[in-house]
């Protein structure tokens, strides 16, 4: 059973396609990495997986609970936009993954310590003595411990990514996904959040990275994934897709990363 | 000068009579308002046009004429447009339309604070697994209350000079007693004595509130 199945999505918005019919399959333990040219629908496939934006046609599931699937197609022959599950089902199922956002929108009238707490108090009714302890303990695990009782605009943009990366594990998910977790910081800061990245992989827990950065490719990925244009272009091993790839689009994009 | 004095007491005296009512009513109007506006302003954002329009409407209604207007619309209109039984009292009337004024002011000042919050926290609480209504409680209020609480400063100062309105559809309170204290006695200083009253009645206001900016300020977005 895959942790996460997208099968065949599409998304447009105002009529441009962003999303091709995009397949992926996560398993667990897996660490993904998702790279290519900006526009190409990297975002938009992670914000579809995790339900911030509705997909238009295909399906979506986690560990084989539908989030959403295609439906009948229509009278006219035409495909009908894809049938999404109930708002309990949906509720639930938001329990089973995480996300880390580029600009980290930690809750700034809450201490580092209520970030992580908040969600588990009110969303999985933890008690908070026990919610506080698992706090600290992923505080500590980011390196923040002596951070808990700060407020975020306190922190450094690299301590705050580390604080919204233990908030998403705070409700232990089974898949935690990275939209650019590093673009929003300065070049200095990355390695802290990499290797916080790396000990997450060390433990196997399962990720999708959208990166620019082919350092968290190359070192932390099983899998990495090329997208352009709304397709997926080629996957495979960090080094079959990073340094054998064959494929012209591949190929170019690298050498122009390279470049800078 | 002992006279003097004596006299200031006397007036006073007069005109505390007439505070009691003002501070009432500006107690009553803010108790009323300040919620009333926050529906109000969730009205107003509802995606449901059946609520949006007839609330934008009020609102605009609501700024778009004048107190003191509504007021004695708000105390003749039911007596001459359903009949002599329909009347109630000068104080509640006051009451009614001072709170659904302020709270469309209220509302708009609300508004603005909810839309101005980033996207990004209400996609975090929804990432997050919070409903609706906690990620509006919890996250997207308790930051708005902050953003709008100077605004909200001027609009409580100004009703507090606004409840001298009230006298036009004759509730007794510190304007009318002032008035009319000032005419019998042909004596300025009642006049001079309610504006101190009202000065230091938004004294005290703005007291409270730069307290509560205070307690607001632990942290920065």
């Amino acid at each position: 059973m895959h942790v996460l199945s997208i099968e065949n999505i599409t998304k447009s918005f105002d009529g441009l396609q962003v999303l091709h019919g995009i397949s992926l399959h996560v398993d667990k333990g897996e660490a993904v990495a998702v790279i290519g040219p900006s526009g190409s629908g990297k975002s938009t496939l992670l914000r579809c997986a995790t339900l911030l934006e509705r997909i238009d046609t295909g399906s979506i599931s986690y560990g084989g609970e539908p989030v959403a699937w295609d439906a009948p197609a229509g009278e006219n022959g035409k495909a009908a936009k894809s049938v999404y599950a109930g708002k309990n089902e949906l509720h639930a199922i938001r329990r089973r993954f995480g996300l880390v956002f580029q600009s980290f929108h930690l809750f700034p009238h809450l201490s580092v310590l209520r970030n992580l707490t908040e969600a588990p108090v009110r969303v999985l009714k933890i008690p908070k003595e026990r919610a506080k302890e698992d706090a600290m303990r992923l505080l500590e695990k980011v390196g923040l411990s002596d951070k808990a009782a700060a407020y975020p605009f306190q922190l450094s943009g690299g301590q705050q990514q580390r604080v919204a990366i233990a908030r998403a594990m705070a409700l232990s998910p089974e898949i935690l996904f990275f939209d650019e977790p590093t673009s929003a910081l300065d070049p200095e800061l990355t390695g802290e959040i990499l290797k916080v990245i790396r000990t997450l992989a060390a433990e196997h827990m399962t990720m999708v990275i959208v990166t620019h950065e082919m350092a968290f490719a190359a070192e932390v990925a099983d899998r990495v994934i090329f997208m352009d244009e709304g397709r997926i272009i080629e996957q495979g091993t960090p080094k079959e897709v990073l340094e054998h790839s064959e494929n012209a689009r591949t190929k170019a994009f690298l050498r122009k990363l390279s470049d800078n | 000068m002992q006279q003097a004095l004596s006299y200031i007491g006397s007036v006073i005296a007069t005109l505390s009579g007439g505070l009691g009512q003002t501070l009432l009513l500006f107690a009553l109007t803010i108790l009323i308002s300040l919620p009333l506006g926050l529906l109000v302003s969730l009205g107003r954002m509802s995606r449901f046009a059946a609520v949006r329009i007839p609330i934008k409407l009020y609102i605009s209604i609501m700024r778009g004429t004048p107190l003191m207007l509504q007021l004695l619309f708000v105390y003749f209109g039911p007596f001459y447009i359903f009949g002599p039984q329909f009347t109630y009292g000068r104080f509640t009337a006051a009451v009614i339309a001072f709170g659904l004024n302020y709270a469309a002011y209220f509302a708009e000042i609300y508004r603005g604070g909810i839309q101005s919050m980033p996207r990004g926290q209400y996609e975090a609480s929804a990432v997050l697994g919070f409903t609706r209504s906690q990620t509006f409680f919890r996250i997207i209020l308790p930051q708005v209350i902050k953003n709008i609480l100077p605004a909200t400063t001027n609009e409580v100062i100004t009703l507090v000079k606004d409840t001298s309105l009230a006298q036009v559809i004759a509730v007794v309170e510190l304007f009318r007693v002032a008035e009319t204290t000032s005419s019998a006695q042909a004596s300025v200083y009642p006049l001079i004595i309610a504006g101190v009253f009202y000065y230091i009645m938004n004294y005290v206001v703005a007291w409270i509130m730069e307290r509560a900016e205070k307690s607001l300020s632990y942290y920065s977005a």
